[in-house]
């Protein structure tokens, strides 16, 4: 796993997700967890995956409670699933947020590396 | 009006999508992954150009769904979705919903999806979403 990371949650932090993915709904971004995706290439670099292999195929978001403004929130990120076949390296990762021990989202995330000379045409 | 099984809500329009979006989506979410923002690195992955971040296309079908069910009114519990095309700058994308099923607790299941300009679907997902107060499954 890797060490847990912190961010206080203010009202720019989710106005500059809402910019950057160009959402017009109200309210928290239902990606907004993706903000922290910065641990999961941290692990990612760990396990030497080369990122011009990698291909990012399914994503998917449990919610647990809402995350507001203010809440101090802290993420870890773990390697669930890693395995070999056909070929084909499969990795999941799970990310947690949680606020005050009490977890907010969870993130499940799967990964596809391809093997060298198996590049997209 | 509310929602029934098999009922296809307004579609959202997203794009073209630009290489300046792709850097500020990167700035947005920590995804620095040189294959959405090098266009050399993205040749040497085997596309033509740099290809869009797959989250960012997962953030439209957001949109999609909280336009139609907003946080307001309904609580998503669950939200997934497969990558199935890539999407380069310039592609347009049309984010459509559809009401799967509806339970007797009054828990709605979506199919969402994004369509590029060839009728291609580059992103399929579900989510589940839930009324936060009886009678509220409007859209």
């Amino acid at each position: 796993m890797k060490p847990s990371f912190s961010e206080v949650i203010t009202a720019q932090t989710f106005e500059s997700f809402r910019k950057g993915t160009q959402t017009e709904s109200v309210g928290v971004p239902l990606t907004f967890a993706t903000r922290f995706r910065q641990s999961e290439f941290s692990l990612l670099d760990d396990l030497k995956i080369d990122l011009r292999q990698l291909l990012h195929s399914e994503q998917t978001y449990f919610y647990h409670e809402p995350i507001r403004v203010g809440d101090l929130v802290e993420i870890d990120t773990q390697v669930t699933d890693n395995k070999t076949k056909a070929g084909m390296q499969f990795v999941t990762l799970e990310t947690s947020l949680r606020v005050r021990g009490v977890k907010k989202i969870t993130s499940q995330s799967k990964m596809v590396i391809r093997q060298t000379g198996e590049m997209k045409k | 009006m509310k929602v029934q099984v098999g009922q296809e809500l307004i579609p959202l329009k997203k794009g073209p999508i630009t290489v300046e979006q792709l850097r500020l989506y990167a700035e947005v979410s920590g995804d620095f992954n040189p294959i959405h923002l090098d266009p050399q690195f993205a040749q040497e992955a085997g596309y033509p150009s740099v290809i869009a971040h797959g989250m960012l296309s997962m953030a439209f079908l957001a949109d999609g769904i909280r336009k139609h069910f907003p946080e307001a009114n309904f609580q998503v519990e669950q939200f997934s979705a497969r990558f199935k095309k890539v999407t380069f700058p310039g592609d347009v994308l049309t984010i459509r919903c559809k009401v799967k099923a509806i339970e007797l607790s009054g828990a709605i299941t979506l199919q969402v999806w994004a369509e590029n300009q060839k009728s291609e679907v580059t992103t399929q997902g579900e989510c589940q979403v839930k009324p936060l107060a009886a009678g509220s499954a409007m859209c």
